[in-house]
């Protein structure tokens, strides 16, 4: 196949003519169906990797609200990190639905790390409850140092060698009941 | 909770736990737009109640153990003395995810 390209060489108005067999041959395909469509700039328009939002539709989302925060008053934001992990981007998390997510995908399966979250009973007065710990460090009983990382095998170890250092979060029931894939859920 | 200060530091909030007592829990990132209750940031995160009352069933389960262990694994639980820091409570105010002992 012979394909020629003439420039028109009009400094006004510069002009790329393609001549020649605009259909591949044997394929039948169109030579213009493989290249993207070509969009037109805004040329004010601020590159989104130098802003400090993201807009997704017609809201405007502060990249700072996905920072972990862990505050006196307990309230507690989204950790990113198990799913930075996983290559979700900050774009992805803001545009996912409930639904879509599997409920275990921000848990690394290898290990704990800060800030992840952990369940365990406590004694209270007469009665034992359920609470939930958002995980500072982590404390081995022969090193003097706290880690920030600690590999899931060691929950099972009986002798009590290893210890998880956290805070305890306020949670609360969603009004609704029922969300999502028709269960109940818990919000921070 | 001692508090000789006027500031609080996250030590005085932290509290210890053995490792074999804890399960991880898996948390789903939700836009507080789709949550109806009171929440008040942006983005928040949610954990699947059926997964907390599982967690609850599994740790009681282990708990007691064989014979006559559920009192000795009954003295390693941690002791919460502030009671306004659990049960959680759900839409009416009335205490979730406890045992009475």
């Amino acid at each position: 196949m012979i394909v020629a390209f003439v420039a028109d060489i009009d400094i006004d108005n510069a002009e790329l003519i393609f001549e020649g067999d605009n259909e591949l041959e044997d394929t039948g395909i169109e030579l213009n169906e493989l290249f993207p469509a070509i969009q037109e700039l805004d040329e004010d328009a601020e590159p989104e990797i130098f802003s400090h939002k993201l807009v997704e539709g017609d809201k405007e989302y502060l990249k700072s609200a996905l920072v972990a925060t862990l505050r006196p008053d307990q309230w507690k934001q989204l950790v990113v990190r198990p799913f930075q992990v996983q290559g979700k981007t900050l774009k992805d998390l803001y545009s996912t639905s409930c639904s879509s997510v599997d409920i275990g995908s921000s848990l690394n399966t290898n290990e704990l790390c800060s800030k992840d979250l952990v369940v365990f009973l406590v004694q209270l007065a007469n009665k034992f409850c359920l609470a939930v710990m958002e995980v500072v460090s982590f404390h081995f009983k022969k090193e003097k140092s706290l880690k920030l990382t600690m590999g899931v095998e060691h929950l099972t170890n009986s002798e009590g060698d290893f210890r998880v250092n956290g805070q305890i979060i306020e949670l609360s029931l969603s009004l609704d009941g029922m969300h999502g894939t028709g269960q109940s859920t818990m919000y921070m | 909770m001692a508090s000789g200060t006027e500031h609080l530091t996250q030590a005085q909030f932290i509290l210890k736990v053995s490792a074999s007592l804890v399960y991880p829990v898996a948390v789903v990132p939700v836009h507080s737009d789709q949550v109806t209750s009171n929440v008040n940031g942006k983005l928040t995160w949610r954990i699947n109640k059926v997964n907390l009352d599982d967690i609850l069933n599994t740790a009681w389960d282990l708990l007691n153990g064989e014979g006559d262990d559920i009192l000795g694994n009954l003295l390693l639980l941690p002791k919460i003395i502030n009671l306004n820091v659990i049960p959680y409570k759900d839409t009416s105010g009335e205490s979730i995810y406890s045992l009475r002992s």
